[in-house]
């Protein structure tokens, strides 16, 4: 997580193909922990193969625990699952207020001493499905070479005023007191990047997650984008290493500043609003369009590739130039992965001046394709021109930092 | 059904005609879509109003179906027409005295693997007109 230029995928259960199909394009997996916690052999058994074959695919294993600092509607199975890893099956329970009060020294050493516990058996106790998925990945790997998670996080909640954010590093100082074989890394989470700002000043160790609450890059303004980059650099010039838990391709441009780097979903997960969503389910088979760094609709995918099909043109193995209309699912998903992995790889070393006029030619290109085409006059063209508008905005931040 | 009454008459369908209405493709909804024995797909989308919403809709069935209408009560606006015209829609209106059609689909050429995956669905989740029409 801390080496440069790190890409890690987001576990989902319904992702494992597009995962094991592109072993070796991404460094690592962040898997919540409600997850992990639910389906302990089946997504463990699927770690632990990765982890012990050719590319040694690293994993975290992500807390998620802002789950228990909210009033939850419903509580789902991993809920209560996860509730029960950190000793505190109360912990989901719906309808509750919970508050900063709640979380007494006792409580908070109940979910440190079972957070550790979990991360430091989870090679013992997840062991069960490896052979079945070394069979999948179709390499000899040996139960042997199998790894644990890489390090621990301290389970966290957001930084929403100081008292929450006492609990948190209250957390973090006890699960590094009882981690014994693994490194602790903490987790801080604001709502703003002020916020971000003035808890990392906070911070003693040397190397931190972190993560804004709905810090959509598409829609953010030049000045906001503007100051996370400035953040970033701020922290890396100082020693820190910071690694996103949710990004973009603007993220991805900060690991050219000092971003360690960053995680994000298969077909979505560029960023995430802390208070949890009432339902959720796998990505919509969305099309990621390269010029643009965001996912659309395949409907207006095809639609760009009809105005012109440079607009969508993309060197990856997987899509090999075809209509996006005529994508599967799986091959959407690896596409998407593809694409990132290159802008990864290239972009983030290239000069941020050369990608922000990168940025303004193809914002150019694309108003004049759709305004030269026979649907610009129409609310299509009004769609597809809406889909590069925070092109000049990333590309004004970039000059600015 | 006002408007499958329409399509009978004017022999756009014929009771061997598959239909299906509200067809979820491609993460979207399809008011009502035909496949006749020929295999001509045409999509219809219905709204009172709403015409720019209906537009984009019928818009997005030009790329699963061979012909794409949008349907509405009341004449739209000289821009929309030609909006419509544009995106290749033809368009229906249904009034007091029946149903008129204002402005011919362009035929369209669908790609070959999601024209077979919309005949599936309607094969699917459909019926023939002579099902549905108590014909």
């Amino acid at each position: 997580m801390f080496q440069d230029f790190e890409q890690y995928l987001s576990f989902g259960a319904t992702d494992q193909e597009t995962m094991l199909a592109l072993e070796g394009r991404y460094q690592g997996l962040l898997v919540p922990g409600t997850i992990a916690a639910l389906q302990r052999e089946g997504t463990g058994g699927f770690l632990l193969a990765l982890s012990a074959a050719q590319a040694k695919t690293r994993y975290v294993i992500d807390p998620r625990t802002p789950l228990f600092q909210q009033t939850l509607p419903t509580i789902k199975k991993s809920f209560g699952a996860l509730a029960k890893i950190l000793n505190d099956e109360e912990a989901a329970t719906v309808g509750s207020k919970p508050t900063p009060e709640d979380f007494t020294d006792a409580r908070l050493e109940n979910w440190a001493r079972g957070w550790v516990k979990f991360n430091e058996q989870y090679i013992d106790t997840a062991g069960a499905k490896f052979d079945k998925y070394a069979k999948k990945l179709k390499k000899n790997v040996e139960p042997d070479d199998a790894k644990g998670p890489e390090l621990i996080i301290a389970p966290y909640f957001v930084a929403i005023n100081d008292d929450w954010w006492t609990v948190s590093l209250g957390l973090f100082d006890k699960v590094r007191s009882h981690a014994s074989s693994k490194d602790v890394v903490q987790a801080v989470v604001t709502e703003s990047v002020g916020e971000m700002d003035r808890r990392l000043g906070q911070i003693n160790g040397e190397s931190a997650v972190i993560w804004v609450s709905d810090f959509a890059e598409l829609e953010k303004s030049s000045e906001e984008l503007t100051a996370y980059g400035t953040l970033i650099r701020k922290y890396a010039e100082a020693g820190k290493k910071l690694f996103a838990l949710y990004g973009g391709y603007f993220s991805i441009l900060m690991c050219g500043i000092g971003l360690t780097g960053l995680s994000h979903g298969i077909g979505y997960g560029d960023s995430r609003a802390w208070v949890e969503l009432p339902q959720s389910g796998p990505p919509a088979p969305r099309f990621y369009l390269p010029r643009a760094h965001r996912y659309v609709s395949r409907e207006l995918a095809q639609r760009l590739f009809s105005v012109d099909a440079k607009l969508v043109e993309c060197g990856c193995q997987v899509c090999k130039r075809r209509p996006p209309l005529t994508l599967t699912y799986h091959e959407l998903m690896q596409h998407s992965v593809m694409c990132r992995a290159n802008e990864m790889e290239v972009d983030a070393r290239r000069p941020r001046d050369e990608i922000a006029s990168d940025l303004d030619t193809y914002h150019a290109e694309f108003i004049s394709a759709i305004d030269s085409h026979e649907v610009g006059d129409t609310p299509v063209g009004t769609r597809l021109r809406e889909l590069t508008v925070h092109l000049p905005r990333w590309s004004s931040a970039l000059r600015a930092l | 059904m006002p408007l499958l009454s329409f399509l009978l008459r004017q022999r756009h369908v014929r009771p061997d005609t598959w239909i299906a209405t509200q067809l979820h493709f491609n993460e979207k909804w399809i008011d009502m879509v035909t496949l006749t024995a020929s295999g001509s797909l045409t999509a219809y989308e219905l709204k009172l109003n709403h015409v720019t919403r209906v537009l984009e809709q019928a818009a997005a069935n030009t790329l699963s179906c061979d012909r794409s209408y949008m349907v509405t009560a009341s004449k739209p606006g000289a821009t929309a027409e030609l909006q419509a015209s544009a995106l290749s829609v033809g368009l229906l209106i249904v009034g007091n005295n029946g149903i008129q059609r204002r402005l011919l689909p362009k035929k369209q050429t669908p790609l070959p693997i999601v024209r077979r995956q919309l005949v599936n669905a309607i094969k699917a989740k459909g019926n023939q007109v002579a099902d549905v029409s108590g014909l």
